[in-house]
């Protein structure tokens, strides 16, 4: 098992527009690329159980391209809304690091 | 002889670039000279108030240099969405510092301003004919929510864009706009395909976080033939990769592969990308599909309140082991007040925000047990009205600080103040009251962006 910190080169998270904010995970290479891919450490599933949502709101995308695991999931409100805590969404993916993906 | 078309990118206008980086762009001698101004990502703040989401130094500081650089080749500069939001007051705000300039550096060329504002009847019609579709979690729309918003844009394509051109525009300043928009009219005027000049378009919207090392604040240069494109930084240093490039259409998208726009969709899922040396890659493959009908992305923000913010440190060990019920005490007691002063409970909010804990990530955090040996609370206080937010303001401090949740207090007080006032104003508080998709007939694409052009 590793942590999914150790695994990517980067995880960040950001704005989708006013109503999603997406997750871009980057790979240094296509081994750790495909090895994350192909895991259900980062099923729909389990991000729904990190984010407190349903499997069905979850979007995973594999962008060969560039190496990166992209998740897009709904905001739980518009952005900027009064109690809005991130306005940009940037701190949103800290759970993330600590996905255990096996080895 | 090969059609080409060169595109000098560099990123939102008053973060700063490298001059170094313009220059050696500009001995490219390239077509167009573009950059997005604003982003929603600041927020609904700046479309509700119609303030200059950056300071004007910073914008004098990249329009002064663009202009000058696109005026010594004499090719055209355009930016769009102006002044953070692209709202009117922020288009004649940024029109108001393109004539500054010219007048105090002696500079003659042509201005086109585009406007993006639409009228609340035009999206009511919509709204009655079923032709507004709102995208994602955005608060659906009602006749009271429509009447309380004060400020309606609309995303406007590359169409506004070369009607400016057409007009013989040196300058543009565009309203909203979508980003690739800004960078695609005078490559499709040179006649070259929708595929390759839209991908193009969207790979430098971001200017330098295509590149290596975004922090050299590096433009770019992309360079249009018809079978595709190539893109490159232009201050040495910096590179383009296969990665830093497809990357971008990632970027603030929730589909990796499209990108909508007015009148279809940039389609990368079939682009193929090369690196062709160590600084510059070659696109192509890229398609640009055609909708069925076009469609306008509408921005609409409105004011929910105004907003009073207390910051106090918390320090006590006997308090912070018994946050929780601090707060729920706490807030029970704002509320009392607030009854006290004919304040009715749904005419405020009262937000605590516990950094140290979960102001970030709020009932997702994991860690919410985990409590160091100080926090800083944020009260957040936002009433209807200004009235409501005074009133209940001058009572946030004193409630929370001598209240005695342990009874070893002995008449002290619980918030450490940074500041004197320990309340902060922050104004007024808006929330995007439009997020939706607006149906348009496709002479709406050019009528709806009314260009008015102006010889300086």
């Amino acid at each position: 098992m590793a942590r999914l910190d150790t695994v990517a080169s980067y995880i960040k998270s950001g704005n989708a527009g006013a109503s999603f904010i997406t997750f871009d995970i980057g790979f240094a290479d296509e081994d750790r690329f495909r090895a994350v891919t192909r895991s259900p450490a980062l099923s729909a599933a389990a991000i729904a159980r990190l984010y407190n949502l349903d499997a069905a709101d979850v979007a995973i995308f594999a962008y060969a391209p560039a190496h990166i695991i992209k998740i897009t999931i709904p905001r739980p409100g518009s952005s900027g809304g009064i109690d809005e805590r991130d306005f940009d969404g940037v701190q949103q993916f800290a759970p993330l690091l600590d996905l255990d993906i096996p080895g | 002889m090969t059609v080409q078309s060169r595109i000098l990118a560099t990123c939102t206008l008053g973060l700063g670039f490298s001059y170094k980086g313009l220059r050696n762009g500009l001995d490219r001698v390239p077509d167009l000279i573009a950059c997005d101004a604003g982003s929603a990502d600041f927020g609904p703040y700046f479309l509700g108030t119609g303030k200059l989401q950056k300071s004007r130094e910073t914008l004098k500081r990249d329009l002064k240099l663009l202009l000058h650089g696109a005026r010594d080749l004499n090719i055209p500069l355009m930016t769009g969405s102006a002044g953070g939001a692209g709202a009117h007051t922020q288009v004649d705000a940024m029109a108001n510092l393109v004539r500054e300039i010219a007048r105090e550096d002696g500079l003659h060329f042509r201005l086109a301003v585009i406007p993006a504002d639409l009228s609340k009847e035009r999206i009511a019609r919509a709204w009655r004919a079923g032709g507004l579709t709102p995208v994602g979690s955005v608060s659906p729309l009602d006749e009271d929510i429509l009447a309380q918003t004060e400020a309606i844009v609309a995303m406007m394509g590359v169409e506004p864009f070369q009607a400016a051109l057409a007009d013989g525009a040196d300058v543009v300043i565009a309203g909203r706009a979508t980003d690739p928009s800004i960078f695609a009219a005078v490559a499709l005027n040179a006649g070259l395909p929708e595929g390759p000049v839209w991908h193009a378009a969207k790979c430098i919207d971001k200017g330098y976080l295509a590149t290596t090392r975004p922090q050299d604040g590096s433009p770019v240069l992309a360079t249009i033939d018809a079978g595709g494109f190539t893109i490159e930084p232009t201050r040495e240093g910096s590179a383009c990769t296969v990665k830093t490039v497809a990357g971008i259409t990632l970027h603030e998208n929730t589909d990796p592969f499209r990108v909508a726009q007015p009148t279809g969709t940039i389609d990368t899922e079939l682009a193929h990308y090369q690196q062709v040396d160590e600084r510059t890659v070659r696109v192509t493959g890229s398609r640009y599909i055609r909708a069925a009908g076009p469609t306008l992305k509408i921005e609409g923000a409105r004011r929910v309140g105004f907003r009073k913010l207390l910051i106090a440190g918390l320090r006590d060990p006997r308090l912070l082991e018994r946050l929780d019920e601090f707060l729920d005490t706490y807030r029970a007691m704002i509320a009392r007040a607030a009854h006290s002063l004919g304040i009715a409970a749904d005419d405020y909010t009262l937000t605590f925000r516990p950094y140290g804990r979960d102001a970030v990530m709020g009932r997702l955090e994991p860690l919410r047990d985990q409590v160091g040996h100080e926090i800083g609370l944020l009260v957040d206080l936002v009433g209807k009205t200004a009235a409501v937010t005074n009133a209940l303001a001058s009572r946030l401090g004193p409630t929370g600080s001598r209240l005695d949740i342990h009874g070893r207090l002995g008449g002290g007080g619980n918030f450490a103040y940074p500041f004197s006032p320990s309340v902060i104003d922050m104004g007024t508080v808006h929330e995007w009251s439009l997020w939706h998709i607006m149906d348009i007939a496709p002479e709406e694409l050019t009528s709806l962006f009314p260009v008015t052009v102006e010889d300086l």
